[in-house]
């Protein structure tokens, strides 16, 4: 549910996706380029972008501290 | 075509990663990933030798289905529930949080066919077509997931930030 804020801070409606996709490094050429170029330009579309972009660095940040190594030890010994 | 044990070794830790966010218990997403790596090992000689690791993940999704619909009455599923209205730009404040670990925690609220699309493709890194034949839907549908997940997340954390503004000022 969007708060007021929210609504504020939403991006341009026609840079969503491409910020979605720029976000996680999943675009590429000319469509990377006028995409962060206009987030450098566009503040709402800019702090989406970088807020996006601090969520998905902490995700991966948190992928090692989810990984429980005895947890994996005792299923490779099941597997042997 | 390596070994179904050498592929299984090398798998196992994304495996029980993604089982702990489909569970959201680390003894139930042990047990998960052990009877996928039976019915993997079963299956081994009929597997096409692409995208083990989606391969492994379509079939704990489907085992992770199967015992849901079981336990249906006994979801663990936690309801959305709205966001509080925010104050001031919320995501200047987010790198600490994100840091402190309750990214994945709210992560773990949102419905799980968006936190699967979430896990596999910001989590995981695995590639749109790696995702879709894990979650064995189609791109386009891992997509509108992934974007919808992240919106869901984005909101519970910037409702947190809020949360503790309120706390700060009170």
């Amino acid at each position: 549910m969007h708060s007021n804020q929210d609504k504020a801070e939403a991006p341009c409606r026609h840079m969503e996706r491409m910020l979605q996709e720029a976000a996680s490094n999943r675009s590429r050429g000319l469509v990377r380029w006028y995409t962060l170029a206009h987030a450098a330009r566009c503040g709402r579309c800019g702090r989406f972008l970088a807020s996006l972009r601090a969520m998905i660095a902490g995700l991966r940040s948190e992928r090692a501290t989810q990984t429980d190594e005895a947890a994996i030890e005792r299923l490779a010994v099941r597997l042997k | 075509m390596p070994g179904f044990e050498s592929v299984a070794l090398a798998e196992m830790p994304v495996l029980y990663r993604v089982a702990k966010r489909m569970t959201l218990n680390a003894t139930a997403a042990e047990d998960l990933v052990s009877q996928t790596l039976l019915k993997a090992a079963s299956g081994w000689e009929g597997f096409d030798g692409r995208h083990a690791r989606s391969w492994m993940i379509r079939i704990m999704h489907n085992v992770y289905s199967k015992e849901m619909s079981k336990l249906s009455s006994q979801s663990q599923q936690v309801p959305l529930e709205e966001t509080t209205a925010t104050t001031g730009n919320v995501w200047q404040d987010l790198d600490a949080r994100l840091l402190s670990g309750s990214i994945v925690e709210e992560l773990d609220r949102i419905p799980e066919e968006y936190r699967l699309a979430v896990t596999l493709c910001d989590m995981e890194e695995l590639s749109y077509e790696e995702a879709a034949a894990a979650m064995d839907v189609p791109i386009g549908t891992v997509r509108s997931r992934l974007y919808r997940g992240r919106q869901m997340l984005r909101e519970r954390l910037a409702g947190l930030v809020a949360e503790s503004e309120e706390c700060a000022n009170a």
